[in-house]
């Protein structure tokens, strides 16, 4: 694909369907961010991460029939044919052949020399093709080295730089906008003293590390107790990690509204913002979203404004691609734009194109931990939102991940991703939690 | 040993001093909310209370995953330190 290919490319309008003359190849790597700045959580989960690698499969909610989409294993037929019924369109699916659960998709695809070479011929015999991946690091821009393609988002190194906590309070003094009370330390004895200077004037402070996603890194304090109990955490992180470039000490606000928007930044520097959505958070944890934002249309034009500037400084700083912005609005009724950076996908980059699924309708997307034993598929968590919808008329739930619901690949850590189509949403936190309880108390 | 090891659980997990009793010494503490975030607070207080130092290849959630497996990585410690 030639210079001027990639800088015509848009990702939005493929994904909208305006254009129909690129092929991407979609990748889930989610966990980067590991390769950016190493595992900051000390104590491992494999079987966590075996559950957050098979979240792959939402990228059917974006992908297009002429794409390539990247997966650890081809998905359940079942599962396959209910999204094909909802409007979701199948792409090429390729898999690596070792299926090794402790490596990164991307380190499986670097090793498999079968798979590297199916890429390759791709973009040779397809003249448009763009490689996609959900965050770039050395080993995406590898990929894409060895099979030639032309690669959204990234670089690495700029990718690192903005995902960095610091950066994101540097962006926001820089464009002005409202900042969370809050000073950065570059020692433990200074967090301390800050930390409880903090505790002083406000009940609740957080702590974040720098580096960190889905909730690691981030502590929530109520009592001097807590915080002399996180900066011996953070002592203990610090004696095993080569990264320590201080912390963030901030107050803790009760909000009114977590806001996610979503903006992308092409090659030749087009900057849209593409979607705002309400968050559902538990505590720092991601746990949904709510579509469209229960938001004032003013509210949603300042995000969309925001993030125009946000994304034209960071196209000056180098990067490209898809963004995720994190936000709120205090219970103070102030609007804080940044909370949090993320230059890559987010689970909530692949609810932003919904609009002909939920036709008109409002969408709860969440997800909740389930136990299942290891004779639990797809099928039979078919069978039971058949049965929650069949008492619940005026909503539809749909299970939009396979495989984080197959008993044999979890095993007893299931996670199950629904989608909720309703006519009016009255209370999302009520809807989500009521629907949560009966998952909980399921026994398989 | 037992009880300081449960009281840190029950704190760390933000459960109530009777809930924890009920608790047997084998069952998950997965299923009653341990994960990767809050297993190292538990790591760090035991640390703490036991004057020990865990190493990296015992930071596995699976073997931290109940009473037991806990009183035995805190008993592993102290006999080293002898």
């Amino acid at each position: 694909m030639n210079y001027k290919d990639i800088n015509e490319f848009n990702l939005l309008d493929h994904i909208a369907g305006k254009t129909n003359e690129y092929t991407v190849i979609w990748l889930f790597n989610i966990g980067v961010e590991k390769f950016w700045n190493g595992d900051i959580s000390t104590v491992k989960n494999l079987k966590e991460d075996i559950v957050v690698n098979h979240i792959e499969e939402i990228c059917l909610l974006l992908t297009k029939v002429r794409d390539v989409l990247i997966l650890r294993n081809n998905p359940n037929e079942k599962y396959l044919e209910e999204m094909k019924k909802r409007g979701f369109e199948i792409p090429m699916i390729l898999t690596p052949q070792d299926q090794n659960e402790s490596l990164g998709i991307s380190e499986l695809v670097l090793q498999d020399k079968f798979l590297l070479n199916q890429l390759k011929e791709l973009s040779k015999n397809r003249k448009k093709v763009v490689f996609v991946p959900y965050g770039v690091s050395v080993l995406e821009e590898k990929i894409a080295q060895i099979c030639q393609l032309e690669m959204i988002g990234g670089p690495s190194k700029i990718s690192q730089k903005i995902n960095n906590k610091f950066f994101a309070r540097k962006v926001a003094e820089e464009l002005h906008y409202s900042i969370t009370q809050g000073t950065i330390c570059d020692n433990l004895d200074e967090l301390k003293e800050k930390g409880m200077a903090f505790l002083n004037v406000f009940e609740k402070v957080i702590i974040k590390q720098p580096c960190g996603a889905s909730g690691k890194g981030l502590y929530i304090i109520d009592s001097e107790r807590k915080l002399i109990s996180v900066i011996q955490i953070l002592k203990h992180i610090s004696r095993k990690s080569e990264i320590n470039q201080g912390w963030i000490v901030e107050r803790w606000y009760e909000k009114q509204a977590d806001i996610n928007y979503q903006i992308y930044i092409g090659q030749s520097g087009l900057v849209k913002t593409f979607s705002v959505k309400e968050q559902l958070l538990d505590k720092t944890v991601y746990i949904g979203s709510i579509i469209p934002p229960r938001l004032s249309d003013s509210l949603v034009k300042k995000c969309e404004e925001c993030g125009k500037q946000i994304g034209k400084l960071l196209y000056q700083n180098g990067y490209n691609g898809i963004v995720g912005i994190d936000a709120m609005v205090t219970k103070e009724n102030d609007f804080i734009p940044i909370i949090e950076i993320n230059a890559r996908f987010t689970l909530s980059t692949y609810l932003s194109f919904l609009d002909s699924y939920r036709n008109s309708k409002q969408i709860l997307f969440f997800y909740e931990k389930i136990f299942i034993e290891e004779n639990v598929n797809y099928q039979m968590i078919l069978n039971e939102l058949k049965k929650w919808n069949e008492k619940n008329p005026d909503q539809e739930s749909f299970c939009c991940v396979s495989e984080t619901v197959n008993g044999e690949t979890v095993k007893k850590n299931g996670r199950l991703f629904i989608l909720q189509t309703m006519s009016a949403l009255s209370d999302g936190q009520k809807n989500y939690e009521k629907i949560c309880e009966l998952w909980r108390n399921k026994k398989w | 040993m037992v009880e300081k090891i449960k009281g840190i659980i029950a704190e760390v997990l933000g459960l109530d001093v009777e809930r924890i009793q009920t608790i047997s010494e084998d069952s998950s503490l997965i299923e009653l909310g341990l994960d990767s975030l809050n297993a190292i607070e538990i790591i760090v207080n035991l640390e703490s209370e036991f004057d020990i130092e865990v190493n990296d290849e015992d930071l596995m959630i699976d073997s931290l995953d109940t009473i037991d497996l806990l009183c035995n990585l805190v008993k592993k410690y102290m006999e080293g330190k002898i």
